[in-house]
């Protein structure tokens, strides 16, 4: 089941999905991810390749555009979904945290 | 000076990934750069000594068979090359890249993406032959142990289905033990992957692997120095040997000839397995043919003469046998055919022997015995049942009054340990199954003699001591 498959997004699968709110080709992906993380977190490109398969197959994703082995991707409504579900669990963990530290280590 | 070089046998796992990256590494500082990676051997060609990083990774999609890189797996080169990996060498789905970046962000980043993708490679190709061949060398153990219940003593005296046993028993054991190894490995990736932990490797075993190189060459070996002195058997293994090798070859040859052709994956995998089972049903048949129309080349000794009688052509054999008519009565009769087979492995020596008259001599007696020599004392009594067997094995089909089946008789002329007469429908014949402390005889005397103590003395005496 896809939706159970990717429950909990990783890192890299949250940054590709975040990335992709905009259409990007594979290989830009990489690039804006490491640039959206400053660096923080890198892509692989075996992990691109397996990551966007497995969205492309889960439906969170979307082919827009082929130019020769060029394929550009864009999110759709259930990736979205997916993101947002992520971005909640994540919060609920830093609001978790917040509550019980104060916040003052954040 | 050499451009290129080989690695025979690398004996490496490709979960071993730490290990052989290392050694590429190695490799390369030395000036060899991998260019082709296959089960026999690796090649690689001489080069500027470099500092590379080398990475191994799984395309579970791609296939042996493929005469191009499908246009994933070019798309999944084309991120590589984008983060800074060239491609080295490849065989079917294993890929392995170098970069001389040594700040490239590794090929794999995401070690659960990775885990799933390795698993979903192994389901594919390694774990799905292993569990064929597991269930095969199960049903090839299984069998022969059957045949040892079933018929031990042929089974036992036959190096051919000894041998059987001692391939495929070290083979599922081997099996067995890659498939723990595997699954064993599996756990602690999965338990890796969920924490985000990088994945363990799977180290080579390359001492195993050895080990069952030495050891097939040693039934190889075995297998033909127990048949030296037939030489038919020889000449058929042999034959055997090199069919399988010539199999093999063809088979590897079209398919990369049809690689070259372009040939789209369906049609290779049809003609190459096609290919196979063509070849494999051909050499069958061809050899049950050779069995079967056997002019003599298969035998183990030369016929002595052939006669001709109601238009079909009789064989006549002079071999020697330990107990002969002569011995035992007294006849005038002197064409005899005599015929000795003998099989003999470590455990036991089976023979088989007879002496008959011609087919234009019908009136003159036969006879006819099997010897067997017990080479491992806890064997004695399993060979003992087996004659039992063979004699009793209708009996469940037959009211008790028509019974066949042995029963004690004096064994002080044998001078053995125990004799059984032969009984049929409650009346005794002329076959006797006699017990020495390792040798068991099994002899059937003409059935119109009276068998007489002097009689029993005389078989006695030549079958306890002669072959």
């Amino acid at each position: 089941m896809a939706r159970e498959k990717f429950q909990t997004l990783t890192e890299q699968m949250f940054y590709i999905l975040l990335c992709l709110r905009t259409e990007l080709c594979g290989t830009d992906i990489m690039a804006r991810v490491t640039e959206l993380t400053q660096g923080r977190v890198s892509v692989g490109p075996g992990t691109l390749y397996n990551l966007l398969e497995s969205f492309l197959s889960a439906g969170y994703i979307a082919e827009t555009k082929i130019e020769g082995r060029k394929r550009s991707y864009l999110i759709t409504e259930a990736g979205q979904k997916a993101l947002e579900d992520e971005y909640r669990r994540l919060r609920t963990l830093a609001a978790d945290y917040e509550a019980q530290t104060g916040g003052a280590d954040a | 000076m050499k451009n290129t070089k080989r690695e025979w046998m690398p004996l490496y796992g490709y979960l071993d990934r730490t290990a052989i990256t290392a050694h590429l590494s190695d490799m390369a500082a030395k000036g060899w750069m991998l260019e082709k990676i296959g089960g026999w051997s690796w090649r690689y060609r001489r080069t500027e000594p470099k500092k590379l990083r080398f990475s191994l990774t799984f395309f579970p999609a791609a296939s042996q068979f493929d005469a191009v890189p499908s246009e994933g797996l070019e798309t999944y080169r084309d991120y590589c090359a984008a983060a800074g990996w060239v491609l080295a060498a490849d065989s079917a789905q294993v890929q392995i890249f170098y970069t001389e970046d040594e700040q490239a962000v590794p090929i794999e980043t995401d070690p659960a993406a990775e885990y799933a993708n390795i698993r979903r490679c192994m389901k594919k190709s390694f774990l799905g032959s292993y569990w064929a061949l597991l269930a095969l060398s199960l049903f090839q153990i299984l069998f022969q142990f059957y045949r040892i219940w079933t018929d031990p003593v042929d089974t036992l005296s036959s190096t051919a289905s000894l041998s059987t046993i001692l391939n495929w028993l070290p083979l599922g054991l081997l099996i067995i033990a890659e498939l723990t190894r595997y699954y064993r490995w599996q756990r602690k990736a999965k338990a890796a992957a969920e924490s985000g932990a990088p994945l363990p490797d799977l180290r080579s075993v390359r001492w195993l692997g050895i080990l069952v190189m030495v050891w097939s060459c040693f039934i190889v070996l075995w297998l033909l120095a127990s048949y030296w002195n037939s030489r038919g058997m020889f000449l058929l293994m042999v034959g055997m040997l090199l069919y399988m090798g010539l199999m093999i070859f063809l088979s590897l040859a079209a398919k990369d000839a049809l690689k070259r052709l372009k040939a789209p994956r369906w049609a290779n995998i049809a003609v190459t397995y096609g290919l196979i089972i063509a070849l494999t049903v051909g050499g069958m048949a061809g050899m049950t043919a050779l069995i079967f129309r056997n002019s003599g080349w298969l035998e183990d000794r030369p016929t002595v003469e052939t006669y001709e009688y109601r238009g079909m052509t009789w064989s006549v054999y002079h071999d020697d046998i330990p107990l002969r008519i002569e011995d035992l009565v007294e006849t005038d009769y002197t064409q005899w055919s005599t015929q000795a087979r003998v099989d003999s492995s470590f455990l036991l020596t089976h023979g088989t022997y007879t002496q008959r008259a011609r087919m234009d001599a019908l009136d003159q007696p036969d006879l006819e015995y099997e010897l067997v020599t017990v080479k491992s004392g806890f064997l004695y009594n399993l060979c003992k049942k087996d004659f039992i067997s063979w004699v009793e094995w209708g009996n469940d089909q037959l009211p008790q009054e028509d019974w066949d089946e042995y029963r004690p008789v004096n064994a002080a002329p044998w001078d053995a340990d125990e004799v059984y007469q032969r009984y049929s429908a409650g009346e005794a014949i002329n076959q006797f199954l006699v017990c020495w402390p390792d040798r068991i005889a099994e002899v059937q005397f003409d059935w119109d003699w009276t068998i007489t103590e002097n009689m029993m003395s005389t078989a006695a005496e030549a079958l306890k001591g002669g072959r």
